[in-house]
Order: structure tokens, then sequence, then C-alpha cells
């Protein structure tokens, strides 16, 4: 069962990048929002990566020391928001200041880059596994 | 019918392949926690070619029967020298080459063994004919 | 079944892989060959029905299964390999009666 459970172990790592690119995509759409439905301004989140097992009987085939990887959390980033001075805007304050959320456009697509480059890593390793069992299914044809 | 001296040839590949698939776990998961905070890569201390050395050595002479060094009690090993920020030690470049090299080795033997069976099984169904 | 001897000639005509069989063929008896056989088939069948049962219960290697499914196989081929030639042989010596 070794390289079928190293399927579910590449699978952990496919799921957990796709969450951060979903994070990070979320950030962006956001980074310019001043309002929102519990007030105030648009917080940055952010995903907590952690090894993980897997819930299923499939636990049992994992070699000890090996783990997959899953996103424990999704928090929000305490970083102070953006101050900028925009008298005209709605959503300025008495001292015409409007309080911008605290997205940093350039990390944001950084960590989009990252979560690319990592899920492609997931996926060749998978081609290549996909490819070990393939052949052995074929043993002695 | 299969010779004791065949067999220990399948069980030796049996092995091997057992510990070259075990080995893409330990690489997997590597690959899977290459961002995971804190997380240290991992790998076997077995060497494939120690692996061949033995089975190499097993199947030249029948008379003896060379145990075959133990894989199931290989170790887990921290490899990662460099440390990100987050602790995290897993070089990508490293992984993905082993994970590329670890399945060759393993389609290689696979290869191996399907040749063996293929050449057995066209000597007991052609071999007495004419 | 028993009685019928194997002479030297009977071993090259066997299609068996090894040649450490065709050693020992001018003392043992084709009866005791089929049987070994018939008894290494039904082990081999047996070893290979317990390793996908391991398999499905993810304890076995998806290799070890495949092994176990072709050493079973190898061995039945050789079981019917011998037995076909027992087949022939008794036809010819049925023919050379008449």
């Amino acid at each position: 069962m070794n390289l079928f459970t190293a399927l579910d172990v590449n699978s952990s790592g496919l799921t957990a990048q796709r969450k951060r690119a979903e994070i990070a995509s979320s950030n962006l759409a956001n980074a310019q929002t001043t309002r929102t439905p519990e007030g105030g301004p648009y917080r940055r989140k952010d995903v907590i990566f952690q090894t993980a097992g897997f819930a299923d009987s499939l636990a049992t085939a994992l070699e000890p020391g090996v783990e997959g990887v899953k996103v424990s959390d999704v928090v929000e980033d305490p970083r102070p928001f953006d101050r900028r001075f925009e008298p005209g805007h709605p959503d300025a304050d008495a001292d015409g200041y409007v309080t911008y959320p605290n997205v940093n456009v350039m990390e944001e697509m950084a960590s989009l880059v990252e979560a690319s480059e990592s899920y492609q890593a997931n996926i060749g390793a998978i081609s290549i596994l996909k490819t070990m069992i393939n052949r052995t299914l074929d043993l002695g044809k | 019918m299969i010779q004791p001296s065949e067999d220990r040839v399948f069980r030796a590949l049996e092995d091997l392949l057992s510990w070259t698939s075990r080995r893409q776990q330990a690489l997997a998961a590597n690959v899977a926690n290459q961002d995971t905070p804190g997380y240290r890569a991992k790998d076997y201390s077995f060497s494939f070619k120690e692996q061949l050395d033995s089975l190499t050595m097993t199947t030249t002479s029948e008379k003896h029967m060379m145990p075959l060094k133990d894989t199931s009690k290989a170790q887990l090993y921290e490899v990662g020298t460099k440390e990100k920020p987050n602790g995290n030690t897993v070089d990508l470049e490293r992984e993905m080459s082993e994970i590329t090299k670890n399945g060759l080795q393993y389609i290689t033997l696979i290869q191996y063994l399907s040749q063996k069976i293929k050449t057995m099984r066209y000597a007991i169904t052609e071999g007495g004919k004419g | 079944m028993s009685d019928f001897r194997v002479y030297s000639d009977l071993p090259r005509m066997m299609p068996t892989p090894s040649a450490t069989t065709t050693a020992t063929a001018p003392t043992t008896s084709f009866g005791n060959l089929l049987n070994e056989a018939i008894q290494q088939v039904n082990d081999l069948e047996q070893s290979s029905q317990n390793e996908l049962q391991k398999f499905l219960s993810n304890e076995s290697d998806l290799h070890s299964v495949m092994i176990a499914l072709e050493k079973a196989d190898l061995s039945f081929q050789t079981m019917m390999q011998v037995r076909n030639k027992f087949v022939q042989a008794y036809q010819e010596i049925m023919k050379a009666q008449v």
C-alpha cells in the first residue's frame, strides 16, 4: 500500500496549497474593501500549515514518521490597518482618514506564486507515483 | 516448477521493491510539507546501492543463503541542512530529484522482474517443443 | 501412474525452467513430479489469495500481490505442461499397444 499511501500524502499537499491560494486570492480581491458586514475594513487572512495523518483506515498504512499536511487553521492577520488621508471618501473618519485593509498586494502575489509552485511539485510527485503503480500492474505482461 | 533458487530471487526483489516504495512515501511527505513551519525533511539511511549489492551476492552463489539487509528496520533521519525562516528544512529540488531517481529505481526493478517472469513463462510453455 | 518410470530422454523433452530438476530425473517417478507440481500450484494459489486479502486490508503492497499472482500462474503453467506431456506420452503408448 506504500504507493497508494504516498498518493494520499501528495494529495493532502494539493489540498493544502489550493486552500492557501484561495485565501491569497480572497485577500487580493478584498485589498480595497473598506466596508465589511461586521463593520470596518477587510482584515487579511492567513493559513496555518500543520503535519497530519489521515482520518480513515489508510492511517495504518503510513510509515512511522511519515505525515501528510493540512490547513489546521485560517487566522486573521493582526497587523494594523492602513490609514490613508482621503477626506472625500464616504468612509472617511472625522479627520479625513480612511482605514484600508492590511493587505500587501506584493505579499499576496508572492504567496500565490509559491502556492502554485508547491502545487506543481505535488503534481509531479503524483505523476511519478502513477507510473510506478501502472508498471506494477503490468508485471509479467 | 519454481525452484528455491528462483524463489530467492523473487523474494529479494520483493524486498527491494518494498523498500523503494516505502522511501517514496517519505519523499512524498517532504514535498507535501515543503511549507509547513518547523517541518524537518526526512529520508531513510539505506542506499539503493547497498541493497543491490546484497541482492547480487545472494543470487550468484546458490550454496550461500545470505540474508538481505533487514530493510524493515530502516530508520528515518533528518536530512535538511538549510533551514528557512519558518523552521522548515525541505529542499524542494533535492526532493524532486530523489523522487525521480527513486521512481526510476522502482520501475527498473519491476522491469527486471517482468523480464524474468516472461523468460520463465517462455521456457515453460515453449521449452518442450521441438 | 507411479509405475511409469522416467528415462533419461524424458527430462530432455520436459519443459522445466531449471536444470536442477532434470539432474534428479532418472530416479524420480513421473507421478511424483506431477504431484509436486500440483502441490506447488495449490500452495501458490493459496499464497496469492492471502496476499490479496492482506492488500485489501492495507497490510500488503501492490507489488507483493502482483508477484504472488505471477508465481501462481507460472507454477500453474508448469503443471499444465507436465500434464500435457503425460497425456501425449500416454496416447503414444496406447497407439503402440494396438
